[in-house]
């Protein structure tokens, strides 16, 4: 799995593909990052501007670490997306997934 | 994948296929029929669209092109019946019914593989005939039924300057959806080519990530869509996940009780979901006004039970893809799907298909196990213990209850064997002029299924008998004095033992003269005879009989009846008529309910074990002097508290050796007689030995032994000894024919009970 996270911004980027093939890889991908998140940072930063491959099961890995995020007081910040992702989500209405402006926890 | 194996997998998938795609022309035909008596039943017309829609489908599927072309137009037709915009007429119905006709043909050939220009150029015909009652049919006026349909066909013609109608969509996908290759992203973007997508939520319970299965889907969609696309359109961009997806589609211009029914469908007295879907729907700005106060928090209590089966039909007004949609997960729609599918059965049944073959061997084993199971008690008998006898006594409760639960899996209801002749009634009715009227009661008495395909055939010879001979024309009936529409009836019902199927007619009925003069005249009879009234009505049965002056395409050769009466006898039943000279004609066939198994009643004759049907016996008495006062006689009569009935001595009938040979001085070994019952004839059985109840597996007798007399099958028992069952209408022919004075040429005809 093509992914490196930053210590310091608590920020992962996913250079592979978001689709049913490789959504059990990186469900792993994500758990790790969330729970390597340092105490006290509010916020998950996603990079996924090299996902060229976007499918529902991506919608719903995002949804999914976006919950969890929730569970510990963290926000999900998606802060670049390649086109493919851009419009799966505004096709499902979900483009707040993308807003600039962290989210506050639900 | 070896390209072997592909092949023998699709092979595999399309003997399902045409399996499948038989039922639903099954359905599609009833559909049909019951569309020309009410048409304007509205769910009848879907059940008729869905039963086409989903043989185009599958057909598609395995590519047979001829089958989805002309489908097409058929389905089209229907389309155009389902949503008002044409009223059903005679030509249509005609046109349909020719239709689904050319549909089998079609799937045959696909079955056959082969094709034949003769059903390509029908297809063409049909196909234009089709196109023309579509195109040409105005406007109807709007029933009631389909006024819903109606205004939202109006509103879409009406919005279509504006772009489109505005539709409510609620999706919900299964959880094997992306497994199974659906992309709901896919068919979102594909929904959007037929319009513009006003907004779309995403209702979704996604877990968190320690909790996700990834591979599972967990996503429903609310979603708001301008389009000036039709409905079916609409459907048919998610046709591809009818099986993992449940689709429900609010019409535009619908009120506010079409989201009433569908917050119940979803979420079925959850008081949060309820609350959630609300404000997904206001955030979507449904209805414009449509929700709001119109959406009583009451609904949203938790702990009422709404039946959501019955309020999406009540106000979905034929926007529900799934009706018998349960409010559970989408998972539901899977098996709803097939539940919906047939209207008799309630909405709680669900059903396996299972290889009959499969069935077949688990009723065998079940077959040894009772026998293993007697074999067991008998051995308990003999060692006397208590706790053994109890213990095996159990053993064979349980046998008992298991084997007629087996049995059980085997029988079908009879009644979906007599609906395929209301399709016969109908065209032979139409076809000869006459106006008849067929009524099918106790349809759900049941038969085992094996039997129940081998007595369509007589049946549908009897009914066809009625239909040609028997009922008269309008003219002739009213002049009669009887009403022009006449009456059809068959009726089924459990009696004893056995089932007993009745065709009767209301129409001129047989005349007694005719069929004896005939008789007479081709020599089964002797001149001057003087047959009882149940020996005539017998004639029939004769082969090459016939009274009909005219024989016609569909009877009246003479070469029915006693077909019909060997295959009858083929199944152990009986078959007899009774008429009334200008009023009517009852056939009454009488079958055992398997052929499979017995309730017996054992015997011992010479040593010989023989059974007996139990449900014939009537009473055992001691054998009464009369039977043994001459000792070389195979039949005679005897005297039960004042009634005369005949004997059988089975020792000498069957040429044992009777346990009582060596008893030269009188003092026979007390020997018993079993009287026998058969409908109102009652005849004893002389026996050595009564051994009680044995239930038991009738195997039938190898050919080499068919010739023995009044024999239906053997078996084994427990002991492992072979006995023999008996067929007791052979028996009481027998019987009865030694009653009778020698007649040269005499027909042994059984007095059967006259209904």
């Amino acid at each position: 799995m093509d992914a490196m996270t930053e210590p310091a911004d608590s920020r992962l980027r996913i250079d592979a593909e978001m689709t049913i093939a490789a959504a059990a890889g990186l469900r792993e991908t994500l758990v790790d990052a969330v729970t390597a998140l340092p105490e006290g940072s509010a916020v998950l930063q996603l990079d996924l501007s090299a996902v060229h491959d976007f499918d529902s099961s991506g919608v719903q890995l995002l949804l999914a670490t976006r919950r969890s995020l929730a569970d510990r007081g963290a926000a999900l910040h998606v802060v670049a997306a390649a086109a493919a992702v851009r419009d799966a989500l505004q096709l499902f209405g979900l483009a707040a997934l993308l807003a600039p402006a962290p989210q506050q926890p639900a | 994948m070896h390209r072997d194996d592909d092949a023998e997998i699709i092979a595999a998938a399309r003997v399902g296929f045409l399996d499948e795609a038989a039922d639903m022309l099954q359905q599609f035909e009833q559909a049909l029929l019951v569309m020309e008596t009410d048409p304007a039943d509205a769910e009848n017309l879907n059940a008729a669209f869905r039963a086409a829609h989903t043989i185009k489908g599958t057909a598609g599927l395995f590519g047979c092109d001829a089958v989805v072309a002309f489908t097409h137009e058929v389905e089209t037709l229907l389309e155009g019946l389902r949503s008002g915009a044409l009223a059903v007429t005679d030509p249509i119905s005609a046109a349909l019914l020719e239709g689904l006709d050319q549909m089998a043909a079609l799937l045959d050939e696909v079955r056959t593989g082969r094709a034949s220009a003769a059903v390509a150029e029908r297809s063409q015909v049909l196909g234009a005939r089709l196109r023309q009652l579509h195109g040409a049919g105005g406007v109807a006026a709007p029933t009631d039924a389909v006024h819903g349909a109606n205004a939202a066909t109006d509103l879409a013609a009406e919005a279509g300057s504006a772009g489109g109608a505005a539709w409510h969509l609620s999706l919900r996908f299964g959880a094997d959806a992306l497994r199974n290759g659906l992309d709901p992203l896919a068919f979102i973007r594909y929904l959007g080519t037929l319009g513009h997508i006003t907004g779309c939520e995403v209702v979704a319970d996604v877990p968190a990530l320690a909790d996700l299965d990834a591979e599972a889907c967990h996503l429903g969609f609310e979603l708001g869509l301008r389009s000036a696309a039709t409905q079916s359109d609409i459907e048919q961009v998610f046709e591809f996940a009818r099986d993992d997806c449940s689709l429900h589609i609010v019409q535009p211009g619908a009120d506010g009780s079409a989201f009433e029914a569908l917050l119940d469908l979803r979420c079925a007295g959850d008081g949060a979901s309820a609350e959630a879907l609300l404000a997904t729907w206001a955030r979507l700005g449904v209805g414009m006004g449509q929700l709001g106060d119109e959406a009583p928090p009451t609904e949203a209590e938790p702990g009422d039970t709404v039946p959501a089966a019955d309020a999406s039909a009540a106000h979905a007004g034929g926007g529900a893809r799934n009706d018998t949609m349960t409010p559970a997960a989408p998972l539901a729609a899977v098996a709803a799907r097939r539940t919906g599918r047939d209207r008799r059965t309630p909405a709680e049944a669900r059903f396996v298909k299972v290889r009959a073959d499969k069935l077949d061997h688990l009723i065998d084993l079940i077959g040894e196990l009772v026998i293993a199971g007697s074999g067991a008690q008998m051995v308990a008998n003999q060692e006397a213990s208590p706790l053994f006898l109890e213990a095996t006594q159990r053993v064979s409760e349980l046998v008992q209850a298991t084997r007629d639960g087996a049995l059980a899996l085997r029988m079908v209801p009879v009644g979906e064997t007599f609906s395929r002749f209301q399709r016969v009634v109908r065209d032979t009715s139409k076809q000869l002029g006459k106006d008849i009227e067929f009524v099918v009661t106790g349809g759900d008495t049941e038969l085992d299924k094996s039997m129940v395909e081998l007595i369509a055939d007589p049946l549908m010879h009897l009914v066809r008998n009625s239909l040609d001979h028997g009922i008269e024309l309008p003219a002739d009936r009213l002049a009669a004095g009887k009403a022009a529409t006449g009456r059809l009836q068959i009726n089924a019902c459990h009696e004893g033992g056995s089932i007993v199927i009745e065709v009767s007619d209301d129409g001129r009925g047989l005349r007694r003269e005719r069929i004896l003069a005939k008789a007479i005249e081709r020599g089964l009879l002797p001149e001057g005879a003087q047959p009882s009234d149940a020996e005539v009505w017998q004639l029939i049965f004769a082969p090459g009989f016939s009274t009909a002056d005219k024989v016609t395409d569909l009877s009246g050769r003479g070469v029915g009846m006693d077909v019909v009466k060997r295959n009858i006898e083929a199944l152990r039943g009986q078959i007899a008529l009774t008429s009334v000279d200008g009023q009517g004609t009852r056939t009454q066939i009488r079958l055992p309910l398997t052929l499979a198994m017995i309730d017996g009643f054992l015997t011992l004759v010479g040593g010989v074990h023989y059974v007996l049907p139990l449900a014939v016996v009537s009473e055992c008495i001691a054998v009464p002097r009369e039977c043994l006062a001459d000792p070389g006689r195979i039949c005679g009569t005897f005297d039960l508290r004042g009634e005369v009935l005949p004997y059988i001595d089975l020792a000498l009938f069957y040429g044992v050796a009777s346990g009582s040979a060596g008893a030269a001085d009188g003092e026979a070994q007390r020997r018993s007689l079993v009287v026998v019952r058969d409908g109102a004839v009652r005849v004893g059985l002389v026996v050595d030995r009564l051994l009680g109840e044995h239930q038991t597996v009738i195997k039938p007798l190898a050919g080499i032994f068919r010739h023995l007399k009044a024999l239906a099958g053997s078996t084994i028992l427990g002991s492992g000894d072979v006995a023999l069952v008996l067929d007791m209408q052979g028996l009481l022919a027998a019987a009865l024919q030694a009653q009778r004075p020698a007649r040269p040429g005499a027909m042994a005809a059984p007095s059967l009970a006259n209904g």
